[in-house]
């Protein structure tokens, strides 16, 4: 009874459609509004926190970089090569390579090293970079800086590979030579060596076996010169096992050897350049050309049982000028 | 019913009272639109220009003083996540002494020009800002201070 009366009765209803009309219409205006501003402030916070990860990643990278070495070419281009290793746990883009003169107050940079190269580092990955910075007037005994800059921002300086102090390098010479890695080889053949280039690193040689020693050399020449070894080199072993008697002791000189292991019966000067390292073979009795019959060999008698010492007499030219350097302190025993 | 009179001023007052509610209530709904439409765009603005200032990340490479022409070149790199890094100012300051630049021009590592004058993401720049007839003093510690368009602020210190 009363529901018919309330739908019969027209008074009031359109108030009621209306109120409630605008109702429907406050709350979704309102409501819009406000997910729209959640919605906002959500961005915001997204960003916020990438930002926070830009930064925390940034802190995050780690790379090393080492073993530089600077070499000038031609037209005043410094070539920069180092050992990039990524000790962090992000991955590394490299962008720019920067280097600076210290003694010219110049400075260049490289920044298409990315696109050449493909710089970029896995966590824990190494890579040896080579790269090439323009410096107008560098030259090899110039003193030069240089870092990286990754795409986060940060700079790696480069430790250089060899570091003599200015003072020293003249007192212990440019060449330096690697005590760990010193070697002697049996022979093959006549003119073959026997498990060349790695042989057997020892200090104790056989007796009445020929032999031939080999020496890594490396060039840390302050003034980033290449070495060129002449003929005139060799490995000599003073005679101290007869006492009271002046001898030649042994003479190993200077060979070349192909990859083969056969020494090539003249030869050719070696040239290394600055901080590079080569497996230099002594072998031969004559000085610049080798053939079965100069083949050297400790005799058993006198020799065996003694400890003897020897002498890398290295002799030949930093770019055309003359020099010589003799490495000491190798000690040898014969068996 | 269209002769009877009693019946009509009723209506026209409910005709005339519906129409002002009907009318009030659509400029209250248009007004209430128009102010939650320019809320919604001047707050967005507001989010866009912070979540792209939280974004802008900008590194000084290197800097370069020249002491015989009084210049000094500053190589930046826009290592962030945010397109459009416009420099606005760049300070020179040390305890004593700054100068405040806002007319530059921004190039590319190669010396063009950069058209939009802003760094975009990766993008690497540099300026070169002539500080006579002040001149900067070898050895002693500066600090360079770049405030973006965005309103960011970055610092760094160098030696000349």
């Amino acid at each position: 009874m009363n529901r018919r009366k309330f739908l019969r009765n027209r008074m009031g209803a359109s108030n009621i459609i209306g109120t409630i009309f605008f109702v429907v219409i406050a709350i979704s205006v309102t409501t819009g509004v406000f997910f729209w501003t959640l919605m906002q402030n959500f961005v915001y916070q997204e960003a916020v926190l990438e930002s926070n990860q830009i930064d925390h990643y940034r802190f995050l990278e780690d790379v090393e970089a080492e073993n530089g070495v600077y070499t000038v070419l031609s037209g005043h281009r410094v070539q920069v090569s180092a050992k990039l290793t990524n000790l962090g746990s992000v991955a590394t883009k490299i962008v720019n390579l920067w280097v600076y003169d210290v003694t010219l107050e110049k400075y260049g940079f490289n920044d298409t090293i990315n696109t050449v190269l493909n710089l970029n580092l896995k966590p824990g990955e190494s890579k040896n970079v080579s790269a090439i910075v323009t410096i107008s007037g560098a030259s090899n005994s110039d003193e030069f800086r240089s870092w990286f800059i990754t795409s986060r921002g940060n700079a790696i300086s480069i430790q250089e590979k060899y570091e003599l102090p200015t003072e020293l390098a003249p007192q212990i010479g440019s060449l330096i030579f690697n005590f760990v890695e010193f070697r002697y080889f049996t022979y093959q053949t006549s003119t073959r060596l026997q498990n060349y280039p790695s042989g057997t690193k020892s200090y104790n040689v056989p007796s009445n076996t020929y032999i031939a020693f080999g020496a890594k050399i490396t060039n840390v020449d302050p003034d980033r010169r290449t070495m060129t070894i002449d003929s005139h080199s060799l490995i000599w072993v003073p005679d101290n096992v007869r006492a009271a008697s002046v001898q030649r002791g042994k003479l190993f000189y200077v060979v070349n050897v192909d990859s083969n292991g056969n020494i090539l019966s003249t030869f050719t000067d070696i040239s290394i350049e600055y901080g590079q390292t080569k497996l230099i073979v002594f072998a031969s009795s004559e000085d610049g050309s080798f053939s079965s019959a100069d083949r050297v060999k400790f005799e058993a008698i006198p020799w065996s049982g003694h400890t003897i010492c020897s002498f890398i007499l290295i002799h030949g030219t930093f770019d055309s000028t003359p020099y010589g350097q003799n490495i000491p302190f190798v000690a040898l025993y014969v068996e | 019913m269209i002769r009877s009179k009693r019946a009509v001023s009723p209506v026209i007052s409910s005709v005339i009272l519906a129409s002002v509610t009907i009318t009030l209530g659509i400029i209250v709904l248009v007004w209430s639109q128009t102010r939650s439409t320019t809320y919604q765009e001047e707050y967005g603005e507001v989010i866009r220009t912070e979540v792209s200032r939280l974004k802008e990340r900008l590194t000084l490479e290197y800097s370069f003083y020249n002491s015989t022409g009084g210049c000094i070149k500053l190589y930046f790199l826009n290592y962030g996540t945010a397109n459009d890094l416009e420099l606005q100012t760049i300070r020179l300051s040390n305890d004593t002494w700054q100068r405040t630049f806002s007319s530059f021009t921004l190039k590319f590592l190669n010396g063009s020009v950069i058209s939009d004058q802003d760094l975009d993401r990766g993008e690497e720049g540099y300026v070169t800002l002539s500080v006579s007839p002040n001149s900067l003093v070898d050895g002693q510690y500066y600090y360079v201070t770049v405030t973006t368009e965005r309103g960011t602020s970055f610092s760094w210190g160098f030696v000349p």
